[in-house]
């Protein structure tokens, strides 16, 4: 009897365990899920576009609406980043010197930097 | 025109003398010093040496100290032409890049500067130096007498002939002589500042020489 009621407990505990996993394995795949989709389950991202040999790198950023995308200025002179459409304009960022916005609304807006007109870049936002 | 065409007179032989000035220097590397403005944001192939297969010059060395000096000497008489431009010129294309001028190599300057109190590097003064700024005094001291159209144009021309120059300098003798490698890494730094400025430059001297004729 005992080893009957052994038997069964250790079955019984084995059923949960199952359970428990395969509830683990849902949850687990759940949560892939989300990662792998495109959408704000995990918050706004921070992207950041390096400042160098006066140029944009990357030059072409893709984000979502509401991520915040920072300029990190690595040359020896001074630069900006200026929304041509005039949604958003740092001032000057002196070298060694970051400056970040929040990309409110949708759509791509091309960008300068005032003291280079060379220096073009884009920032798309989905 | 007369006044364009005395300001050429005045500036070509000076620019000149610059000019080979760094470009005897440079023949210790081997390397071109003709200025081919096309080339002017990438680095040089190096294969088109003329000037040092006619050379019979030893192979001449800029030590640290005299790099600092051109990259100081090169550095002030931009701001100070950035200066006169700023204050005198009515045409917002010159007085943006004139601005522009002033910001970038100013800060250039402080750059060196403190990279060379971190090294404990004096500059010493040398005959490029010393000629970029006899040479830009002189033209500095033409443009003073100059207005207009004739001084924007004669402002630019010397900003596309001396940035042309530098980078010339920058990729013939500076980079490959600079010894300490916070100095080349800095000096490695500055050329797509000044290969952008030559850039620019040319933009404006392209548009002025397509305006139309007042």
């Amino acid at each position: 009897v005992t080893g009957d009621r052994s038997r069964r407990t250790a079955g019984a505990r084995l059923a949960v365990c199952a359970g428990r996993l395969v509830v683990a394995a849902s949850l687990a795949a759940v949560s892939c899920a989300r990662h792998d989709a495109p959408g704000r389950e995990h918050g706004p991202s921070v992207h950041h576009v390096r400042m160098q040999a006066v140029k944009f790198d990357p030059p072409d950023l893709a984000v979502a609406v509401g991520d915040t995308v920072v300029w990190d200025n690595h040359d020896i002179v001074p630069h900006t980043a200026n929304a041509l459409d005039g949604s958003w304009s740092s001032g000057s960022i002196g070298p060694d010197s970051s400056w970040r916005t929040v990309i409110a609304g949708s759509g791509a807006i091309d960008y300068t930097c005032v003291f280079h007109p060379e220096m073009k870049g884009r920032i798309t936002a989905h | 025109m007369i006044e364009r065409e005395r300001w050429i007179r005045m500036t070509i032989p000076p620019l000149v003398l610059a000019v080979l000035a760094i470009g005897m220097t440079s023949c210790s590397n081997k390397s071109s010093t003709t200025s081919d403005m096309s080339n002017a944001s990438n680095p040089p192939a190096g294969s088109n040496n003329t000037m040092s297969e006619q050379s019979t010059t030893p192979p001449a060395t800029m030590s640290d100290a005299n790099i600092a000096a051109v990259v100081v000497a090169a550095n002030k008489a931009d701001v100070a032409n950035g200066k006169e431009a700023k204050g005198k010129s009515k045409n917002p294309d010159v007085t943006a890049f004139a601005q522009q001028m002033i910001t970038d190599h100013t800060a250039s300057n402080n750059k060196a500067t403190a990279l060379a109190g971190k090294l404990k590097l004096t500059p010493e003064d040398n005959e490029t130096s010393k000629s970029i700024t006899a040479q830009q005094d002189s033209i500095r001291g033409s443009l003073k007498s100059m207005s207009g159209a004739a001084f924007d144009r004669a402002y630019i021309d010397n900003e596309v002939t001396m940035h042309q120059t530098v980078l010339d300098a920058l990729d013939h003798t500076l980079i490959p002589s600079a010894q300490n490698a916070e100095l080349k890494q800095l000096l490695t730094a500055t050329r797509p500042v000044i290969a952008e400025h030559l850039d620019h430059a040319k933009k404006i001297q392209n548009k002025m020489s397509n305006a139309p004729t007042p």
